[in-house]
């Protein structure tokens, strides 16, 4: 039991992120200003809404201020509970608290719950806590401060700070960011562009948008600093469409922020002025790539361009550009606020700062988190996601997105940066990382990746366009069932012309997926092409569904939700699947109380699971 | 200051500037290409032309990859020979390469002539395009002679509803030559890349025709496909051209050089020299119309004299015949009542000795268009030598004898009373002065029907017949010297827009252009804008 507290400065944050907001937090809100009416509580404490914590899986979340106290999936029925129990009686709900995944025991505080303490939220940090729509909320935790400081400095000292930081690319290929703003700095021209890339096209990655929702001017600060330092007089932000949440909150900090005169026509007093434009994409995956990503603001389509020439040189309309990631600006305005030195002490030597990841899959905390650079897989997957699921198997973690690659058990120590991902062949990304158990299918995973990358290219270089394609074919041989003895080396061979062939790194990476889980998991690839077996029981042409005799007790809900009427069968008796009708979706296995459905290798007989 | 770079250990110079493709092509160093070409601003698609540098990462693309001092660049390693061999069956995958693997290959080409057409292209030996086909040559390089990944024939509908083009986007490689030629060098912009990813096509906007789409069909697309995808209608199955002449087309003053192949001895197709960069000049009359109203059966080929024998007709004769009759019949008048009607489609060489004639015989009552005929009407003219018809030949009330020179018969009312048949531009050699004063060099490509003569070599005739001094040349390079020893002559100048030739609208002997036309006036109706949409 909590202590009775003084209500004069409580603050009930509630997320309206899109993951929060698509769950109706925003009804949540309503009822909180209604039940504190109620109540007779509406002078004493604030109701206010915050943008994405990360940890969207247990959404709605509501924070009550100073207490950190952390309500998680909470409904508009547990409102009036929460306001006459907690707030006016002192007494806090501990059935709506988050619950531990292994003891299920409830958590009051989010600084107690592991998958929050175990990160170190730098650049996250204010995500969650503030409400994004009031610059006031980020100017009082130091907002502003790092423009000030850089405005005072020549440009040249900014870049050097940049670079002392260690502050590498976030966008995934980690180029120094400090070396690029000299390149573009030091490119002849007088006209001369910032953007911002928000195209975050990775499926399941979701780590820009949260920034860009939760605490936009942080990227917009970092904007500031860089247009400064470079000598851009232009800004633009290329969000995807699909973001409409993260364009207006941005639209909306841009707006205000030249009210206060921390963009626009001489900037606090600088000579230094900066517009700042938003640019929507239109659902194309490639124009996540520089090259193409110009092209599509100058209104051309969304294709890459050979590079050299480097933006930095020539870009938008052939002007000198510079452009990075969301994240990237974040960090530079977070470089400006605490200090170089600060940012470089965490991380590791070639790669310092924080990491920002999306984590997916078979954990039991998803959401997005951030560590120092250098932690191993093992402390993100089993300290702050919770370990599997389930009590399974760890099988692997698909790291970078459909650019990127599978690293099995054995690198469960590697730490996670640039350098020793890409030596184990995945690559870092843009953050996204799957965790997969014994249940997934190693060659299914490279299947999906690659339908993804083959559907988004933009079709102008053959390798990609043709390439792609044709892995795709062999690839959907194999999960039928159908694969050839030739099919690896062919599958080797595609590859490495496309990695080695493509105009862009969509193609030049989109072999990565089949190229890692062959190296890590052939025999999977080989039990499909010579014994026409799924290991992982997943592909759904070489399973069936069965109903094993000895435990089925014919209540028939299996039949019942059934939605293809595959189960026959009377109430009393043993059912039964008709394999031939059955489309694997997996419902009756789902349903049955008694768990006695299994899944068996379609051509052999029952296997235990 | 000069620069260098190594490639294949070969020490080579180069300008600030230069893409890597091209100080390797002026070193004679070969490196494949299929989307690039030199008239054309390169984008790196087709990925053969991808070279090693050292101390680089992956394999970039030469054609758009600036030359720096001491690069070290290899064009040909295993690897890289390798991964081209590989792309090229890709391309192949998707392209009809049926021929390519069939196993009757070697004794097709034995014992085959050629290429045949058939309803669809399913391989080289349906192809029209493949002696000119620059996949085979790369497929001759690189040695390639299986397609081991997935085949794929795209289906598409061909496309043939257009005048003068017949696309066949299943041979296409998606190069995007034609986009660029059409968007980025002459600024049409009819056509471009729709779709994306696999499905990518070549098309217009919201898949109008290229009627609606502002194609003015120049044929540059057709002249940079490297493949058969686009070819020009009825020009296409000719084979191998017997003989390519490069010569000038006089269907207006631009002086286009354009290259004419002949087959059977006749013109059947025209296009553009291969090195000339695409020029806003070139038009759908030059380009498609010439081989149509050059080679149409009616054709006049003898000279005719119109008598009365149950009826009034002309009759054929001879030459002698027809000169004779002609001469006498001139000498009946007196010089104010002869005129010289010249045809802006005419040679230099007919102009000046026409020009000379006129001065002989016909108090130099010379003229060039209609206007001037009326003027002449109105002065009380009784003879006119006209070198192209017009409606208004009725309408000169005092006419007595008309002498019509012509390539076919007049559409208007026919009162000539002799007719000489003459050559067209592509039957005679000779020079055309231009709208910038350049005089042009004509070839002869093929010989005229039956006994046309060019021009000048009528008159000439006429004049010996007659008794005149000076029209004796035997040659027309001695017409040419006696041309350069006197005051330049008056040229008329023919605009872009006009769309007859010798007096004979071109549409009448071209039913593609008359099509053509008919779309344009419907859709220009409003805008007000020119058929050509010359803007120059």
């Amino acid at each position: 039991m909590m202590p009775p507290h003084d209500t004069s400065q409580i603050k009930i944050l509630i997320c309206q992120g899109t993951g929060c907001l698509s769950s109706k937090s925003d009804e949540i809100k309503e009822e909180f200003e209604d039940q504190l009416k109620n109540f007779n509580l509406q002078d004493k404490i604030k109701v206010d809404f915050t943008g994405c914590h990360g940890f969207c899986a247990q959404g709605p979340i509501v924070i009550i201020e100073p207490e950190g106290v952390m309500y998680s999936k909470v409904k508009t029925t547990f409102v009036n509970k929460i306001v006459e129990s907690h707030l006016k009686l002192g007494k806090p709900v501990y059935e709506y608290f988050y619950k531990d995944p292994k003891t299920n025991q409830p958590i009051a505080r989010y600084h107690d719950i592991p998958f929050y303490n175990k990160q170190t939220r730098m650049i996250l940090g204010s995500c969650g806590h503030i409400n994004p729509e009031n610059i006031n909320d980020y100017i009082e935790r130091g907002g502003y401060s790092g423009l000030k400081r850089a405005l005072k400095m020549p440009p040249e000292e900014i870049i050097q700070i940049i670079k002392d930081s260690g502050l590498r690319g976030r966008g995934g290929a980690g180029f120094s960011t400090g070396l690029k703003w000299s390149f573009c700095r030091d490119a002849p021209g007088d006209e001369k562009y910032i953007i911002c890339n928000a195209d975050e096209g990775d499926p399941g990655a979701f780590m820009d948008r949260s920034i860009l929702e939760a605490d936009p001017h942080s990227v917009l600060e970092g904007m500031i600093i860089g247009a400064y330092a470079i000598g851009a007089r232009h800004g633009i932000i290329y969000v995807r469409a699909e973001y409409p949440l993260a364009v207006k909150r941005f639209t909306h900090a841009v707006k205000i922020a030249k009210e206060k005169g921390f963009l626009g026509e001489n900037i606090l007093n600088s000579n230094f002025s900066l517009d700042i434009s938003i640019h929507e994409g239109a659902g194309a995956f490639v124009c996540g790539e520089e090259t193409a990503l110009m092209a599509s603001i100058e209104g051309h389509r969304g294709n890459p361009r050979p590079r050299p020439p480097f933006p930095a040189t020539s870009g938008l309309w052939g002007n000198p550009t510079n452009i990075n990631n969301v994240k990237t600006w974040a960090s530079a305005s977070w470089i400006f606020k605490h200090g170089w030195e600060e940012f470089h002490k965490i991380g590791v030597e070639h790669a310092s700062g924080t990491a920002i990841f999306s984590l997916t899959g078979k954990v039991n905390n998803l959401g997005l988190i951030e560590v120092p650079m250098g932690t191993p897989l093992r402390k993100i997957v089993y300290e702050i996601g919770g370990g599997i699921l389930n009590n399974r198997n760890f099988k692997a973690v698909q790291t970078g997105g459909p650019s990127g690659g599978c690293l099995p058990p054995s690198h469960l120590d590697s730490p996670v940066d640039y350098e020793t991902m890409a030596a184990s062949g995945s690559i870092m990304g843009s953050g996204g990382m799957i965790v997969l158990d014994d249940t997934d299918c190693m060659v299914k995973l490279a299947h999906y990746f690659l339908t993804f990358t083959q559907a988004e290219s933009c079709g102008k270089c053959v390798p990609c366009r043709i390439g792609t394609r044709a892995m795709l074919l062999v690839l959907d041989r194999i999960i039928k069932g159908e694969g050839e003895d030739k099919d690896l080396m062919l599958l080797e061979e595609l590859a490495y012309t496309v990695k080695m062939g493509s105009l862009c790194a969509l193609g030049q990476t989109a072999p990565n997926p089949v190229l890692t889980t062959l190296k890590y998991f052939r025999e999977e690839y080989q039990a499909h092409i010579f014994e026409k077996q799924c290991p992982a029981k997943d592909c759904q042409d070489l399973i069936d569904y069965t109903i094993d005799e000895n435990l089925c007790n014919g209540c028939t809900l299996c039949a019942g939700n059934c939605p293809v009427n595959a189960i026959s069968g009377q109430k009393g008796n043993i059912h039964h699947i008709h394999s031939d009708i059955c489309v694997k979706c997996g419902i009756c296995y789902s349903s049955c109380p008694r768990k006695a459905i299994f899944k068996q290798d379609r051509n052999l007989q029952l296997v235990e699971s | 200051m000069t620069k260098w770079m190594n490639i294949n250990g070969k020490r080579v110079v180069f300008e600030e500037g230069e893409t890597v493709l091209e100080v390797a092509t002026k070193a004679g160093i070969y490196i494949p290409t299929l989307c690039a070409r030199p008239d054309l601003p390169s984008i790196g698609a087709c990925r053969l032309c991808i070279v090693d540098i050292e101390g680089g990462r992956g394999y970039p693309n030469s054609c758009t990859l600036p030359a720096r001092e001491g690069m070290v660049v290899r064009t040909a390693t295993p690897d890289l020979q390798a991964v081209r061999r590989n792309i090229l069956q890709l391309i192949l995958a998707e392209h009809p390469s049926y021929c390519l693997v069939c196993k009757e290959q070697n004794d097709c080409a034995k014992l085959r002539h050629g290429e045949y057409k058939a309803g669809r292209v399913i391989g080289c030996y349906t192809c029209s395009h493949k002696e000119l086909c620059e996949i085979r040559k790369l497929v001759e390089y690189l040695r390639v002679k299986e397609i081991r990944f997935p085949i794929l024939y795209k289906d598409l509908p061909l496309e043939r509803d257009d005048p003068f083009l017949v696309r066949d986007y299943n041979l296409c490689i998606l190069c995007a030559r034609c986009i660029r030629a059409c968007q980025d060098v002459l600024g049409y912009s009819a056509i471009s890349l729709t779709k994306r990813g696999h499905d990518t096509k070549v098309g217009t906007l919201l898949e109008v025709s290229h009627l609606e789409s502002g194609c003015v069909f120049c044929g540059h697309c057709i002249d940079v496909c490297p493949t058969g995808a686009l070819t020009a209608r009825g020009s296409s199955w000719f084979g191998t051209p017997d003989r390519s002449v490069t010569t000038t087309c006089v269907l207006c003053s631009h002086g286009c050089q354009m290259v004419a192949d002949a087959r059977w001895n006749k013109v059947v197709n025209v296009h553009p020299p291969y090195e000339l960069s695409a020029r806003r000049e070139y038009c759908v009359k030059g380009r498609f119309c010439i081989p149509a109203l050059m080679n149409g059966r009616e054709r006049l080929k003898y000279p005719t004299i119109k008598r009365k024998i149950i009826q009034e007709e002309h009759f054929p004769v001879s030459w002698d015949e027809v000169f004779t009759y002609t001469a006498e019949k001139l000498k009946q008048y007196k010089p104010e009542e002869i005129g010289i009607l010249i045809s802006p489609s005419l040679l230099d060489e007919a102009i000046f000795l026409l020009s000379r004639f006129a001065k002989k015989i016909s108090n130099h009552n010379i003229v060039y268009d209609d206007e001037g005929l009326k003027d002449l009407a109105s002065r009380g003219i009784k003879v006119l030598f006209a070198t192209y018809s017009t409606k208004l030949f009725t309408e000169i009330k005092d006419l007595d004898f008309l002498i019509l020179q012509d390539i076919y018969e007049s559409p208007y009312p026919n009162i000539a009373d002799v007719i000489f048949p003459t050559t067209t531009f592509t039957e005679e050699s000779g020079t055309k002065t231009g709208d910038d004063f350049i005089k042009y060099e004509i070839n002869k490509v093929v010989d005229p029907p039956g006994d046309a003569l060019p021009s000048w070599m009528i008159v000439s005739r006429l004049a010996q017949i007659m008794g005149l001094e000076g029209f004796s040349f035997d040659s027309v390079i001695n017409l040419q010297d006696e041309i350069s020893r006197n005051d330049p002559i008056n040229v008329p100048l023919v605009p872009k827009e006009s769309f007859e030739y010798m007096g004979i609208p071109i549409s009448n002997k071209v039913s593609e252009l008359e099509l053509y036309l008919d779309a344009k006036r419907v859709l220009n109706k409003s805008k007000g804008e020119s058929m050509l949409d010359v803007r120059i």
